[in-house]
């Protein structure tokens, strides 16, 4: 019962933050992470009070698990909603151009000033600061980088960009 | 049980880590051959163990749990390689402080396009002649798969 309930809180978490967030200027990780603690304790609290949840037993354990791997799942994928990968650009230009020149692609990329909007979201996430035309990460974004170089050496994946 | 599915995730980083450095960066789209691998070698070595120990009910869930892990790894090392936003982070974190201009002339989009038509020629989503490119619509099933995913998620 308590797995179903699990799954149940997900997709009220995911219709909640597709209605609170509509557009890229609302968007923040941060909000999202707030919200989802806070969400995870009211649901943890009410289930204890409802007698769903007993987390003496290990299986209500691995559905609160569970609970977090599916946020995180969903954390990874949401900023697609709100921007367009490059990827995504460039195979949609080609399939409606096809075949494309390079060139034609280039200029329709730099249109789309990919490299400096992906700054100003990262400002906005408050990762980067930005003083006189000075780029340089903020304690937030030493973290980020930290964990992500722990993994980049675990895995020994090259970042491409 | 959680002791169990604990030790399943170490033996999936380990299996992991094995992977990678005997397959390294190879692709089966949009998957790595690494990720893959582990994946499906930890699921039989667990699932073996699990029918002794476990009823139905929680050997699906610990299979749910590792199949989220392996969607994660793969999201993760997806990010690392190929996210513009992380490359700016990391560069950053080498660079310590740049000015803006001197940044965007050394981080180009003729970079980011370079590598996507490197990428997008080695799963064979295109053909690359001189400077013309053609698209060909030919994806495997598990890129059809992951793109059906995003499309569905853009469209919610």
């Amino acid at each position: 019962m308590f797995f179903f309930i699990n799954i149940l809180f997900i997709f009220l978490f995911i219709f909640f933050i597709n209605w609170f967030f509509k557009s890229i200027n609302d968007f923040a990780y941060i909000k999202i992470i707030k919200i989802y603690l806070i969400f995870l304790l009211i649901f943890i609290l009410s289930s204890i009070k409802l007698n769903y949840l007993n987390i003496d037993q290990p299986f209500n354990f691995l559905c609160l698990i569970l609970n977090f791997m599916f946020f995180i799942s969903y954390l990874l994928i949401i900023g697609i909603r709100f921007i367009n990968s490059p990827s995504y650009d460039i195979i949609n230009y080609i399939k409606k151009n096809n075949p494309s020149k390079k060139n034609e692609i280039l200029i329709h990329l730099k249109d789309k000033r990919i490299i400096e909007e992906r700054i100003e979201i990262l400002t906005r996430e408050k990762l980067v600061l930005l003083n006189n035309n000075n780029l340089s990460l903020s304690n937030n974004g030493v973290i980020f980088c930290r964990l992500f170089l722990f993994i980049k050496k675990f895995l020994g994946i090259e970042t491409e960009g | 049980m959680i002791l169990f599915f604990f030790i399943s995730v170490a033996s999936f980083f380990l299996i992991l880590k094995i992977s990678y450095l005997y397959f390294n960066q190879k692709m089966y789209y949009p998957f790595r051959i690494a990720e893959i691998n582990a994946f499906i070698i930890n699921n039989i070595f667990v699932i073996i163990i699990m029918i002794y120990l476990f009823e139905i009910k929680e050997i699906l869930l610990i299979l749910l749990l590792n199949l989220l892990i392996f969607w994660i790894v793969f999201h993760i090392s997806n990010m690392i390689q190929t996210s513009p936003r992380t490359k700016i982070l990391l560069d950053l974190y080498n660079y310590k402080i740049i000015q803006k201009p001197d940044y965007l002339n050394s981080y180009t989009v003729e970079n980011i396009l370079d590598y996507r038509l490197k990428r997008f020629n080695s799963s064979k989503q295109i053909e690359v002649n001189n400077d013309i490119i053609k698209y060909k619509n030919k994806k495997s099933i598990l890129l059809n798969l992951v793109y059906c995913l995003f499309v569905l998620l853009k469209s919610f």
